[in-house]
């Protein structure tokens, strides 16, 4: 692996510390959610598991969304 | 960018104002936590879009990786989660700090599945090798090897998730850990994952 050769210019790492940020907020929104759920609603290991898939349908609806998207791409190199 | 920070800021503060008025439901939250996902997974998707404006082409690959392949401002974050969560668990904020191991698991997996590909060739010399029958072989070689590789991932990512979609109210109810316990035990899974991607990174 080769290391970078020239220095990736200050947009780009206002970008990176941006996306430090946002990850950040990310977890803790998102460590927060069960903790909240168990203590104030006092839901169960059933109804907790709900809410984990309720807070990662997104990923899964985005990634089908892509590969729905990819799809005419690869059939016409086929 | 902004739109989905703001989306996502929205569905933050209408979970808090619930919680304030205490009309806080598990539908709800789901609901709420539902929108604010979306504009994270928006923003991630986002965000590596806008690298090559700012490099040019040819060092935007490079910089994608900084920002998404060496994974360390998600580790970093990933690791802070839970540790600011405990420690706003101590503040009476009725915690935070979990979650991260599920996400940090899919990216500890993804990377390693990255750093395969890298090896195996499957990314540039497999694309470059298209028309060569032995080299073809040798693609679908290593393609069906990280399909057994991504299996694996998949089996272990769902035992995980099933594992960490009981772990916080198991260990309030059964091990009777706080907010800050199980912030705690979460933080301790997080300094694993910064070991582990460091070791990672130097090997």
């Amino acid at each position: 692996m080769s290391a970078v050769a020239t220095p990736l210019p200050p947009t780009f790492n206002r970008l990176a510390w941006s996306n430090l940020a946002a990850q950040s907020a990310e977890q803790i929104a998102l460590a927060a959610a069960p903790i909240v759920a168990v203590l104030m609603l006092g839901v169960g290991e059933g109804q907790t598991g709900l809410l984990q898939t309720a807070l990662t349908l997104p990923f899964i609806l985005f990634a089908m969304s892509r590969r729905a998207a990819r799809r005419p791409y690869f059939t016409a190199r086929a | 960018m902004a739109g989905s920070e703001a989306l996502r800021a929205a569905a933050l503060l209408g979970i808090l104002a619930l919680i304030w008025f205490n009309l806080l439901t598990l539908p709800l939250l789901a609901l709420l936590g539902f929108v604010a996902v979306c504009g994270t997974v928006a923003y991630s998707v986002a965000a590596p879009a806008l690298v090559p404006p700012f490099t040019g082409y040819r060092p935007a690959v490079a910089a994608i990786s900084q920002l998404r392949g060496s994974n360390w401002p998600r580790t970093v974050a990933f690791a802070s989660g839970p540790a600011l969560g405990r420690r706003a668990g101590r503040m009476g904020w009725r915690g935070a700090g979990v979650w991260v191991c599920r996400h940090a698991f899919h990216d500890r997996s993804r990377s390693a599945f990255r750093n395969l590909r890298t090896r195996a060739g499957v990314g540039a010399e497999a694309a470059s090798a298209a028309g060569n029958p032995r080299r073809r072989r040798f693609r679908c070689f290593n393609i069906s090897c990280c399909g057994r590789y991504s299996q694996r991932q998949f089996i272990f990512n769902t035992g995980s998730f099933l594992v960490l979609a009981i772990f916080v109210p198991y260990a309030i109810r059964h091990l009777g850990l706080s907010a800050s316990g199980v912030g705690t035990v979460l933080a301790m899974y997080g300094v694993g994952m910064v070991v582990g991607a460091l070791s990672a990174d130097g090997g």
